[in-house]
Protein backbone atom coordinates (compact mmCIF):
# COMPACT_ATOMS: atom_id res chain seq x y z
CA UNK A 1 0.00 0.00 0.00
CA UNK A 2 1.48 3.49 -1.16
CA UNK A 3 0.27 7.00 -1.44
CA UNK A 4 -0.16 9.25 -4.43
CA UNK A 5 3.49 10.76 -4.46
CA UNK A 6 1.15 14.40 -5.72
CA UNK A 7 -1.18 13.82 -3.11
CA UNK A 8 1.07 15.25 -0.72
CA UNK A 9 3.16 17.58 -3.40
CA UNK A 10 0.49 20.57 -2.27
CA UNK A 11 0.90 19.89 1.83
CA UNK A 12 4.76 19.41 1.35
CA UNK A 13 5.02 22.94 -0.87
CA UNK A 14 2.59 24.68 2.10
CA UNK A 15 5.02 23.33 5.04
CA UNK A 16 8.04 24.37 3.34
CA UNK A 17 6.65 27.72 2.64
CA UNK A 18 7.50 29.34 6.46
CA UNK A 19 10.55 31.72 7.14
CA UNK A 20 12.36 29.28 9.58
CA UNK A 21 13.50 31.39 12.55
CA UNK A 22 16.07 28.18 14.16
CA UNK A 23 19.18 27.76 13.11
CA UNK A 24 20.78 30.80 12.80
CA UNK A 25 23.39 32.18 15.01
CA UNK A 26 20.60 32.91 17.72
CA UNK A 27 19.96 29.09 18.07
CA UNK A 28 23.57 28.59 19.48
CA UNK A 29 23.39 31.57 21.85
CA UNK A 30 20.06 29.58 22.86
CA UNK A 31 21.11 26.59 23.65
CA UNK A 32 24.55 28.13 25.53
CA UNK A 33 21.80 30.20 27.89
CA UNK A 34 20.18 26.93 28.46
CA UNK A 35 23.36 25.13 28.97
CA UNK A 36 24.10 27.41 31.41
CA UNK A 37 20.83 27.70 32.93
CA UNK A 38 20.62 23.77 33.32
CA UNK A 39 24.34 23.78 34.79
CA UNK A 40 23.00 26.43 37.38
CA UNK A 41 20.01 24.02 38.10
CA UNK A 42 22.21 20.91 38.49
CA UNK A 43 24.41 22.78 40.62
CA UNK A 44 21.74 24.68 42.99
CA UNK A 45 19.86 21.24 43.57
CA UNK A 46 23.46 19.62 44.20
CA UNK A 47 24.14 22.70 47.16
CA UNK A 48 20.73 22.10 48.31
CA UNK A 49 20.88 18.27 48.71
CA UNK A 50 24.45 18.89 50.48
CA UNK A 51 22.92 21.60 52.74
CA UNK A 52 20.11 19.71 53.84
CA UNK A 53 22.67 16.63 54.64
CA UNK A 54 24.96 18.57 56.20
CA UNK A 55 22.03 20.41 58.80
CA UNK A 56 20.77 16.72 59.14
CA UNK A 57 24.42 15.36 60.31
CA UNK A 58 25.03 18.16 62.40
CA UNK A 59 21.80 17.86 64.20
CA UNK A 60 22.44 14.10 64.57
CA UNK A 61 25.80 14.90 66.85
CA UNK A 62 23.18 15.98 69.55
CA UNK A 63 20.71 12.89 69.08
CA UNK A 64 19.38 11.86 71.96
CA UNK A 65 18.12 8.32 71.74
CA UNK A 66 18.16 5.90 68.84
CA UNK A 67 15.04 6.91 67.30
CA UNK A 68 15.75 10.29 66.94
CA UNK A 69 19.23 9.26 65.23
CA UNK A 70 17.02 6.37 63.35
CA UNK A 71 14.73 9.32 62.24
CA UNK A 72 17.56 11.63 61.24
CA UNK A 73 19.13 9.25 59.12
CA UNK A 74 15.89 7.52 57.70
CA UNK A 75 15.81 11.57 56.38
CA UNK A 76 18.95 11.81 55.28
CA UNK A 77 18.30 8.15 53.30
CA UNK A 78 15.38 9.80 51.81
CA UNK A 79 16.96 13.27 50.55
CA UNK A 80 19.81 11.46 48.98
CA UNK A 81 17.39 8.77 47.04
CA UNK A 82 14.93 11.06 45.71
CA UNK A 83 18.24 13.62 44.11
CA UNK A 84 19.52 9.92 42.61
CA UNK A 85 16.17 9.13 41.29
CA UNK A 86 15.93 12.38 39.55
CA UNK A 87 19.13 11.73 38.25
CA UNK A 88 19.21 8.39 37.14
CA UNK A 89 15.25 9.58 35.09
CA UNK A 90 17.41 11.93 33.54
CA UNK A 91 19.72 10.07 32.96
CA UNK A 92 17.87 7.39 31.74
CA UNK A 93 15.48 9.56 29.34
CA UNK A 94 18.80 11.70 27.69
CA UNK A 95 19.98 8.10 26.59
CA UNK A 96 16.80 6.50 25.19
CA UNK A 97 16.24 10.07 22.86
CA UNK A 98 18.26 8.94 20.19
CA UNK A 99 16.27 5.47 19.82
CA UNK A 100 13.38 4.78 17.53
CA UNK A 101 9.99 6.14 18.53
CA UNK A 102 8.50 2.86 20.10
CA UNK A 103 11.61 1.93 22.17
CA UNK A 104 11.36 5.77 23.19
CA UNK A 105 7.74 5.54 24.33
CA UNK A 106 8.52 2.59 25.87
CA UNK A 107 11.45 3.65 27.88
CA UNK A 108 9.37 6.31 28.94
CA UNK A 109 6.82 4.12 29.76
CA UNK A 110 9.09 2.36 31.98
CA UNK A 111 10.29 5.33 33.67
CA UNK A 112 7.46 6.83 34.46
CA UNK A 113 5.59 3.89 35.75
CA UNK A 114 9.11 3.26 38.55
CA UNK A 115 8.06 7.09 39.38
CA UNK A 116 4.62 6.20 39.81
CA UNK A 117 5.57 3.76 42.29
CA UNK A 118 7.37 6.14 44.26
CA UNK A 119 5.09 8.07 44.51
CA UNK A 120 2.98 5.09 45.99
CA UNK A 121 5.60 4.02 48.61
CA UNK A 122 5.89 8.05 49.66
CA UNK A 123 1.74 7.97 50.33
CA UNK A 124 2.90 4.25 51.82
CA UNK A 125 5.61 6.36 54.17
CA UNK A 126 3.36 9.68 54.80
CA UNK A 127 0.68 7.43 55.89
CA UNK A 128 3.27 5.32 58.57
CA UNK A 129 5.01 8.64 59.55
CA UNK A 130 1.12 9.73 60.81
CA UNK A 131 0.45 6.38 62.41
CA UNK A 132 3.21 6.86 64.42
CA UNK A 133 3.20 10.81 65.19
CA UNK A 134 -0.24 11.38 65.44
CA UNK A 135 -0.60 9.81 68.71
CA UNK A 136 2.94 11.27 69.79
CA UNK A 137 1.41 15.03 68.79
CA UNK A 138 -2.43 13.76 70.39
CA UNK A 139 -0.49 12.90 73.80
CA UNK A 140 1.79 16.19 73.57
CA UNK A 141 -0.87 18.73 73.00
CA UNK A 142 -2.54 18.31 76.52
CA UNK A 143 0.71 18.88 77.93
CA UNK A 144 1.42 22.24 76.47
CA UNK A 145 -1.87 23.21 75.83
CA UNK A 146 -1.75 26.98 74.90
CA UNK A 147 1.53 26.60 74.18
CA UNK A 148 1.25 25.88 70.80
CA UNK A 149 2.90 28.60 69.60
CA UNK A 150 6.17 28.42 71.38
CA UNK A 151 9.65 27.08 69.45
CA UNK A 152 9.12 23.17 70.52
CA UNK A 153 5.99 22.84 69.64
CA UNK A 154 6.71 24.63 65.69
CA UNK A 155 9.63 22.12 65.57
CA UNK A 156 7.73 18.95 66.81
CA UNK A 157 4.40 19.21 65.71
CA UNK A 158 3.55 21.95 62.84
CA UNK A 159 6.68 21.96 60.78
CA UNK A 160 6.53 18.45 60.12
CA UNK A 161 2.94 18.75 59.83
CA UNK A 162 3.16 21.36 56.91
CA UNK A 163 6.52 19.08 55.35
CA UNK A 164 3.97 16.18 55.35
CA UNK A 165 1.28 17.89 53.53
CA UNK A 166 3.32 19.74 51.22
CA UNK A 167 4.78 16.23 50.32
CA UNK A 168 1.29 14.80 49.89
CA UNK A 169 0.04 18.08 48.06
CA UNK A 170 3.39 17.69 45.44
CA UNK A 171 3.04 14.10 45.13
CA UNK A 172 -0.35 14.11 44.25
CA UNK A 173 0.00 16.68 41.76
CA UNK A 174 2.86 15.00 40.11
CA UNK A 175 0.85 11.53 40.47
CA UNK A 176 -1.60 13.50 37.79
CA UNK A 177 0.91 13.99 35.91
CA UNK A 178 2.28 10.86 35.29
CA UNK A 179 -1.05 9.03 35.29
CA UNK A 180 -1.95 12.01 32.15
CA UNK A 181 1.95 10.84 30.12
CA UNK A 182 1.39 7.74 30.88
CA UNK A 183 -2.33 7.11 29.35
CA UNK A 184 -1.35 9.45 26.12
CA UNK A 185 1.78 6.85 26.19
CA UNK A 186 -0.04 3.86 26.32
CA UNK A 187 -2.63 5.95 23.24
CA UNK A 188 0.83 6.27 21.38
CA UNK A 189 1.61 2.55 21.87
CA UNK A 190 -1.88 1.54 21.07
CA UNK A 191 -1.75 3.86 17.84
CA UNK A 192 1.12 2.43 16.71
CA UNK A 193 -0.24 -1.40 16.67
CA UNK A 194 -3.32 -0.80 15.33
CA UNK A 195 -1.31 -0.19 11.91
CA UNK A 196 0.76 -3.29 13.37
CA UNK A 197 -2.25 -5.79 13.79
CA UNK A 198 -4.07 -4.25 10.73
CA UNK A 199 -6.42 -2.27 12.79
CA UNK B 1 36.20 21.67 20.08
CA UNK B 2 35.27 19.12 17.25
CA UNK B 3 31.88 18.51 18.97
CA UNK B 4 31.10 22.11 18.85
CA UNK B 5 31.91 22.39 15.48
CA UNK B 6 30.04 19.25 14.51
CA UNK B 7 26.80 20.57 16.57
CA UNK B 8 27.10 24.56 15.02
CA UNK B 9 27.47 22.56 11.36
CA UNK B 10 24.39 20.28 12.40
CA UNK B 11 22.59 23.61 13.58
CA UNK B 12 22.57 25.27 10.87
CA UNK B 13 21.76 22.55 8.70
CA UNK B 14 19.17 20.77 10.20
CA UNK B 15 17.83 23.87 11.74
CA UNK B 16 14.53 25.19 9.98
CA UNK B 17 13.18 21.55 9.98
CA UNK B 18 13.87 21.65 14.00
CA UNK B 19 11.44 25.04 13.60
CA UNK B 20 9.06 23.30 11.37
CA UNK B 21 8.72 20.47 13.33
CA UNK B 22 8.38 22.19 16.43
CA UNK B 23 5.17 23.77 15.34
CA UNK B 24 3.63 20.49 14.17
CA UNK B 25 3.27 20.10 18.21
CA UNK B 26 2.84 23.70 19.88
CA UNK B 27 0.73 26.53 18.33
CA UNK B 28 2.15 28.98 21.00
CA UNK B 29 5.03 31.47 20.31
CA UNK B 30 6.46 30.91 23.35
CA UNK B 31 6.11 27.31 23.73
CA UNK B 32 7.67 27.03 20.12
CA UNK B 33 11.01 28.77 21.33
CA UNK B 34 11.26 26.40 24.36
CA UNK B 35 10.59 23.63 22.69
CA UNK B 36 13.23 24.49 20.08
CA UNK B 37 15.49 25.29 23.10
CA UNK B 38 14.40 21.43 23.89
CA UNK B 39 15.32 20.19 20.80
CA UNK B 40 18.66 21.51 20.53
CA UNK B 41 20.19 20.94 24.01
CA UNK B 42 19.03 17.23 23.60
CA UNK B 43 20.71 16.88 20.38
CA UNK B 44 24.12 18.87 22.03
CA UNK B 45 23.78 16.06 24.47
CA UNK B 46 23.35 13.55 22.41
CA UNK B 47 25.14 14.37 19.37
CA UNK B 48 28.74 13.12 20.82
CA UNK B 49 27.81 9.29 20.73
CA UNK B 50 26.24 9.34 17.51
CA UNK B 51 28.24 6.46 16.10
CA UNK B 52 26.58 6.54 12.20
CA UNK B 53 25.21 3.31 12.62
CA UNK B 54 21.75 5.46 11.03
CA UNK B 55 22.62 8.61 8.74
CA UNK B 56 22.86 11.72 10.53
CA UNK B 57 19.73 13.21 9.23
CA UNK B 58 17.86 9.99 10.43
CA UNK B 59 19.59 10.57 14.02
CA UNK B 60 18.77 14.15 14.25
CA UNK B 61 15.63 13.57 13.71
CA UNK B 62 15.16 10.59 15.60
CA UNK B 63 16.02 12.72 18.90
CA UNK B 64 14.02 15.62 17.78
CA UNK B 65 10.71 14.02 17.23
CA UNK B 66 11.41 11.77 20.80
CA UNK B 67 11.88 14.98 22.45
CA UNK B 68 9.29 16.79 20.65
CA UNK B 69 6.92 14.14 22.20
CA UNK B 70 8.32 14.24 25.50
CA UNK B 71 7.78 17.93 25.42
CA UNK B 72 4.05 17.74 24.05
CA UNK B 73 3.24 15.09 26.74
CA UNK B 74 3.63 17.84 29.43
CA UNK B 75 1.29 20.31 27.12
CA UNK B 76 -1.48 18.01 27.02
CA UNK B 77 -3.83 21.05 25.82
CA UNK B 78 -5.04 21.34 21.93
CA UNK B 79 -6.17 24.65 20.68
CA UNK B 80 -9.56 23.40 18.97
CA UNK B 81 -9.79 24.18 15.26
CA UNK B 82 -11.12 27.99 14.70
CA UNK B 83 -13.46 28.14 11.96
CA UNK B 84 -11.47 29.34 9.53
CA UNK B 85 -9.01 26.43 10.10
CA UNK B 86 -12.28 23.85 9.82
CA UNK B 87 -13.45 25.30 6.16
CA UNK B 88 -10.83 26.84 3.81
CA UNK B 89 -12.03 29.89 2.01
CA UNK B 90 -12.55 28.64 -0.93
CA UNK B 91 -11.79 32.55 -2.66
CA UNK B 92 -8.34 33.63 -3.67
CA UNK B 93 -7.18 35.63 -0.81
CA UNK B 94 -6.25 39.57 -2.02
CA UNK B 95 -2.59 38.96 -1.97
CA UNK B 96 -0.57 35.21 -2.38
CA UNK B 97 1.46 35.23 0.43
CA UNK B 98 -1.36 35.62 2.61
CA UNK B 99 -3.08 33.03 1.41
CA UNK B 100 -0.14 30.50 1.20
CA UNK B 101 0.38 32.05 5.36
CA UNK B 102 -3.37 30.96 5.70
CA UNK B 103 -3.10 27.43 4.08
CA UNK B 104 -0.02 26.57 6.30
CA UNK B 105 -1.43 27.63 9.28
CA UNK B 106 -4.33 25.35 8.29
CA UNK B 107 -1.89 22.50 7.68
CA UNK B 108 0.06 23.01 10.88
CA UNK B 109 -3.34 23.00 12.78
CA UNK B 110 -4.80 19.87 11.12
CA UNK B 111 -1.23 17.98 11.94
CA UNK B 112 -1.45 18.85 15.40
CA UNK B 113 -4.66 17.60 15.97
CA UNK B 114 -3.63 14.20 14.45
CA UNK B 115 -2.71 11.42 16.90
CA UNK B 116 1.16 10.93 18.05
CA UNK B 117 2.03 8.45 15.49
CA UNK B 118 0.32 9.60 12.34
CA UNK B 119 1.40 13.47 13.59
CA UNK B 120 5.15 12.35 13.09
CA UNK B 121 4.79 9.85 10.25
CA UNK B 122 3.25 12.68 8.36
CA UNK B 123 5.72 15.44 9.40
CA UNK B 124 8.61 13.32 8.62
CA UNK B 125 7.04 12.54 4.82
CA UNK B 126 6.58 16.41 4.26
CA UNK B 127 10.35 16.67 5.40
CA UNK B 128 11.26 14.17 2.81
CA UNK B 129 12.05 10.60 4.62
CA UNK B 130 10.70 8.06 2.47
CA UNK B 131 8.80 5.43 3.69
CA UNK B 132 11.90 2.96 4.90
CA UNK B 133 13.27 5.99 6.61
CA UNK B 134 10.19 6.60 8.31
CA UNK B 135 10.09 2.79 9.46
CA UNK B 136 13.43 2.97 10.84
CA UNK B 137 12.73 5.95 12.56
CA UNK B 138 9.33 4.58 13.99
CA UNK B 139 10.56 1.54 14.68
CA UNK B 140 7.88 -0.75 12.84
CA UNK B 141 7.60 -2.13 9.32
CA UNK B 142 7.53 -0.28 6.33
CA UNK B 143 3.75 -1.42 5.55
CA UNK B 144 2.76 -0.13 8.76
CA UNK B 145 3.85 3.30 8.22
CA UNK B 146 2.47 3.16 4.52
CA UNK B 147 -1.02 1.89 6.10
CA UNK B 148 -0.31 5.38 8.61
CA UNK B 149 0.14 7.91 6.28
CA UNK B 150 -3.00 6.97 4.25
CA UNK B 151 -5.29 7.52 7.21
CA UNK B 152 -3.32 10.04 8.32
CA UNK B 153 -3.63 11.70 4.82
CA UNK B 154 -7.76 11.37 4.75
CA UNK B 155 -7.18 12.67 8.10
CA UNK B 156 -5.72 15.47 7.18
CA UNK B 157 -8.12 16.42 4.29
CA UNK B 158 -11.39 16.08 6.03
CA UNK B 159 -9.48 18.15 9.16
CA UNK B 160 -8.74 20.75 6.25
CA UNK B 161 -12.02 20.61 4.98
CA UNK B 162 -10.34 19.40 1.08
CA UNK B 163 -12.66 17.73 -1.24
CA UNK B 164 -12.52 13.76 -1.26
Amino acid sequence: MTTAPDDWEALRNSWESAEPTAGGPEALALVRRARRGEAFAALAELVLVLVAIGGIALALRHAADTLELTLGVSAGAAIVGAWALGAITRSREAKAVASSASDYASALRRLRTRQLRVVHSTWVVLALELVFLAPWWAGGIGPHRGRLGDPVALASLWLPLAAMLGLAAWSARFRRRLVAELRRLEGFQREMAQERDGG
Amino acid sequence: MTDQVSFERVVREYGPAIDRLAWGYVDDAADHDDLVQDVLVALWRALPAFRGEASERTFVFRVAHNRAFTFALRRRRQAPLAADERTPDPRPGPEAQLDAAQRRDRLLAAIRRLGDAHRQAVMLHLEGFAVPEIAQLQGTSENNVAVRLTRARQRLRALMGEDE
